[in-house]
């Protein structure tokens, strides 16, 4: 039976319909299965649910924030046009920041080429983030660590960014950059280590 | 060397005093705002839309450098001037009606005894019950957004259409493809009643914010309960005294939302049916209300030609409002009331400067873009006209309203 009627208390605007299997509930390999359908309501839910991921890893990762809308966009439209190809459904959320991330390495290369006589080294730039109410010590902290990130080659300076800025998960962050947990984890070691003692170094000789 | 688990905590921090990489994400701002999340997503439906599905580089370079050549072999051949092809683009929606005009920012309004059937050129039907207004807010060869601002409307969406129907209240946006739904959009309340297809229906009060409904569903959404308080009736005139009104509970539900059936659920046969909207509204305190119950107050005291009552009304819930729901198109209707009826395009553009800033209803927005940076023009702000219209570049790059915007063509 479909009627349901209730009415909301204060604390919430929304209701959840517990038999419209349409709410944020829905899992993702439900999502994927009804996307792949052309369900518009699943892509949007899709881009609703993982908008943020991506953006998110997108910005910190890359200098030019004009960038990001660039990168959220190509890869909605990529996933949806391939969803497909997504063999495990569940596996979406690190299926769609693989897409993100290799949007973004393709922007590296791309300024690798048009700025071959340039020093400007392109990567996130987290002290330009920084938020408004971030100490000055932060934010001197936050433009140590983008140098040393900047040090760093996109293969080590992509997962410790994912893991340690924008928090995924070990597993995730594996799938998005097409390597092995165990590849992931010694990278964002290296990347760690690296960081930590250009910050020892950098830091004592502020 | 050994893996270590990124996992696990770190020992101690590296640095007296350092940020530790866990604590990063606190000082940085949101990687991705919702109304980036807003903005992208619009660009990502007209995108898909156009069937232009992504930027290929190597692709588009390839097949741009094969069009060139053939389009160059091809002038060659013909040597001869002709027009450009059809690219089979569709026009803005018509009405089959002699006379009615559908064009952007045209009125649709049945009179307080009579439906009024609007068939279109596409083979659409919209069927305007007695006292029903839509307010057609962009009408384009992809797009038809229409504005209910008070009444019964039945929308019959040719199935397969170019044209995706947006309507849009202050409660809810409908949106649609090829169904049959009605909706009825009270002072309190609307109801969205799925004959045929398939809609969409998006909003703050909706549950999840969006909602699907199937043929047979249909969806009630009410507004605050307090908002029933909002329309103060002046005290009766005469000797007859007057009982106090009951007191409103102190507390009330925020908002009644329910998906049923049709022909399910208590009262008549078919739940869609919901009593008639009575063609006026009583006289208004002033007094900051509820944006959606400021439209339709607005919307009366603009039928009756008190424009000015209508966008003092609309000011002062916005006031109030904040960035509610609903305070989008309030401020948009603000903006289309201070430049079309008052003369005040100053006021107009800041209106329309909120509407973009609360970023909602979306469908509305590019239209708002372009009406700031008019409205800035008319007010001989040309500098403000001139950022405007590159607001609406950036934001709208392919943008169909951008040839009227560019400096070039400003006088």
């Amino acid at each position: 039976m479909l009627a349901i009627a209730m009415s909301l208390d204060h604390a919430a605007d929304v209701i959840v319909l517990p038999d419209s299997g349409r709410s944020d509930r829905t899992s993702d390999a439900e999502l994927v299965r009804r996307g792949r359908d052309g369900d518009s309501w699943a892509h949007e839910m899709i881009y609703r649910r993982y908008a943020a991921l991506v953006g998110t890893t997108a910005r910190r990762l890359l200098r030019d924030a004009s960038d990001v809308d660039d990168v959220v966009q190509e890869t909605f439209l990529i996933a949806f046009e391939k969803l497909d190809r997504l063999a495990e459904p569940a596996a979406l959320r690190g299926w769609l920041a693989q897409i993100a991330v290799s949007r973004v390495h393709r922007r590296f290369r791309w300024r690798k080429v048009t700025r071959l006589f340039s020093d400007n080294e392109p990567g996130a730039c987290l002290e330009d983030q920084a938020s408004s109410d971030a100490s000055p010590e932060h934010r001197a902290e936050l433009a140590l660590i983008d140098r040393a990130l900047h040090k760093l080659p996109i293969k080590l300076r992509t997962p410790w960014v994912m893991r340690h800025v924008v928090g995924l998960g070990l597993d995730d962050i594996a799938l998005a950059c097409d390597c092995s947990l165990a590849t992931v984890k010694r990278r964002i070691q290296e990347a760690d280590d690296a960081v930590a003692a250009y910050l020892t170094v950098d830091g004592g000789a502020r | 060397m050994m893996p270590v688990d990124p996992t696990l905590p770190r020992p101690q921090s590296q640095r007296p005093g350092g940020l530790e990489p866990r604590q990063l994400d606190a000082v940085l701002v949101d990687g991705f705002d919702e109304t980036q999340r807003h903005d992208a997503w619009q660009r990502l439906s007209e995108q898909r839309s156009q069937r232009s599905p992504m930027r290929r580089p190597r692709l588009a370079l390839g097949v741009g450098l094969g069009l060139a050549v053939a389009g160059a072999l091809a002038a060659l051949l013909l040597l001869r001037p002709s027009a450009p092809p059809d690219r089979d683009v569709p026009g803005p929606l018509a009405s089959r009606t002699v006379g009615l005009r559908v064009a952007e920012g045209a009125t649709l309004a049945a009179a307080s005894s009579a439906e009024l059937i609007v068939p279109f050129d596409d083979g659409s039907e919209v069927r305007l019950a007695p006292g029903a207004q839509l307010d057609v807010m962009a009408n384009r060869g992809d797009a038809f957004v229409t504005l209910l601002a008070h009444g019964k409307a039945h929308f019959d969406v040719r199935h397969g259409g170019p044209r995706r129907w947006q309507i849009e209240t202050a409660l809810a946006t409908v949106e649609v493809v090829g169904t049959a739904f009605e909706i009825d959009r009270g002072p309190t309340s609307m109801t969205i009643a799925v004959e045929r297809g398939v809609v969409m229906v998006r909003g703050e009060r909706v549950p999840g914010r969006i909602v699907r409904l199937t043929a047979g569903e249909h969806l009630e959404i009410q507004a605050p309960l307090e908002t029933a308080t909002m329309f103060e009736q002046p005290p009766p005139r005469g000797p007859t005294p007057v009982e106090p009104a009951p007191p409103t509970p102190a507390v009330a539900p925020a908002a009644t939302v329910a998906i049923v059936p049709r022909g399910s659920g208590s009262g008549s046969g078919s739940a869609a049916r919901v009593a008639p909207v009575a063609p006026s509204v009583p006289p208004l305190t002033r007094k900051a209300q509820p944006i959606a119950d400021a439209l339709v107050a607005a919307d009366a005291l603009r039928a009756r030609g008190e424009f000015a009552a209508a966008a003092s009304t609309l000011t002062d819930a916005l006031d109030a409002a904040g960035d509610s729901a609903g305070a989008g198109l309030a401020a948009f209707t603000l903006g289309r009331l201070a430049i079309e009826r008052l003369d005040q395009p100053t006021r107009a553009a800041r209106a329309f400067e909120r509407m973009i800033a609360i970023g909602s209803p979306s469908s509305l927005l590019e239209d708002a873009y372009a009406r700031r940076a008019r409205a800035w023009r008319a007010a001989g702000n040309q500098a403000e006209a001139d950022r405007a219209a590159a607001d609406y570049a950036r934001a709208y790059p392919r943008g169909h309203r951008l040839d009227d915007l560019t400096p070039s063509s400003t006088p």
